[in-house]
């Protein structure tokens, strides 16, 4: 079963909370004093604490964009798949003809990327946002190939630029189905 | 309606702060009771080798800033042989599974002194994986033998 964007959304902000109330709870010696001696944090002053946050943040924010980004490919999927499957009935859609192309061309293997452009096809006037989604596509892929080539074109990317990016991709195509629902 | 909650919010934090800060005074005046009593302890397990002119103990004083205690002079041993000299500085009152951390230092050579809750000293490397082993004579003499070779 899919992730479902909202859940994996709802846990990001949950996690940067817990992360501002440890370091609120930390700041209290007895507090600080009863971490284990097993704990990561062993030995590690108040002081020390905001940059390791900091990057456990950043840690996050890269491992919840990749969560997020592949939530939406389900969705965009899982859709292409129902459309070309449907029953021929009546007269299609631009997008739904373009999907059909791609399925007798491409089947299963469909790239998303192929996919995101047979919608832009089908929309001339969402190229723009079409190409921004692309972009958290690269990002994506980066990220899930383990971050091992120059992260050019990437700059200040969050989950908020995911999110900012399907919102976008969503009112240029009402006819998606619901990537951003929070 | 909005400034009235705010106002006693401000004198709830004020209230706080007055009685951590009475709490703070006396949690300061322990923990610089406490480096005391441990660099006392060094210098008498050092005492025959400084004695012998083997070694030389220095105190001194530094600045420490710690968000919760604010910025104080607390004192520090150097123990010198040859040109190489140890550090035991205090690093912090408030430290995660302790209370109170003294660096021992040459160079980018360090091992980390823990103050157990129990007020015992536990002597190990940075790595925080490292729980180390009580501070005894022997195992001060181990520390000083690696950060003085």
């Amino acid at each position: 079963m899919a992730t479902a964007p909202r859940d994996i959304w709802l846990y990001y902000n949950r996690s940067l909370e817990v992360l501002a109330l440890v370091e609120s709870a930390l700041r209290d010696p007895d507090i600080a004093a009863a971490v284990s001696s097993d704990s990561p944090f062993y030995k590690m002053t108040p002081q020390q604490l905001p940059d390791v946050l900091k990057q456990m943040a950043t840690e996050l924010a890269l491992e919840v964009s990749l969560a997020l980004v592949a939530s939406f490919e389900a969705i965009l999927r899982i859709d292409f798949d129902r459309q070309v499957r449907a029953p021929a009935t009546g007269s299609k859609s631009v997008a739904a003809a373009n999907f059909q192309k791609l399925w007798r061309t491409h089947g299963v293997r469909t790239r998303l990327e192929d996919l995101l452009d047979a919608w832009r096809a089908a929309h001339p006037g969402a190229t723009k946002v079409v190409g921004d989604f692309k972009g958290v596509l690269k990002w994506r892929h980066w990220l899930a190939h383990g971050r091992y080539w120059p992260q050019k074109g990437f700059a200040g990317f969050d989950p908020y630029t995911v999110e900012k990016r399907a919102k976008a991709l969503q009112k240029a195509l009402p006819s998606l189905p619901p990537l951003v629902d929070w | 309606m909005a400034t009235e909650r705010l106002t006693d919010f401000l004198r709830r934090h004020q209230r706080d702060n007055t009685s951590k800060s009475m709490d703070l005074g006396k949690t300061k005046a322990e923990w610089l009771a406490a480096i005391n009593d441990l660099l006392d302890q060094i210098s008498t397990w050092l005492k025959p080798a400084a004695d012998e002119g083997l070694l030389k103990l220095a105190r001194g004083e530094i600045v420490v800033r710690e968000e919760a205690l604010g910025v104080y002079q607390a004192p520090v041993l150097q123990i010198q042989s040859g040109v190489r000299v140890v550090s035991v500085e205090p690093i912090a009152r408030v430290v995660f599974g302790g209370t109170g951390r003294i660096d021992m230092g040459h160079g980018p050579k360090s091992r980390v002194l823990i103050r157990t809750r129990q007020n015992k000293w536990m002597l190990s490397t940075p790595d925080p994986k490292d729980k180390g082993r009580e501070l005894t004579e022997e195992t001060l003499s181990e520390a000083l033998q690696f950060l003085l070779s």
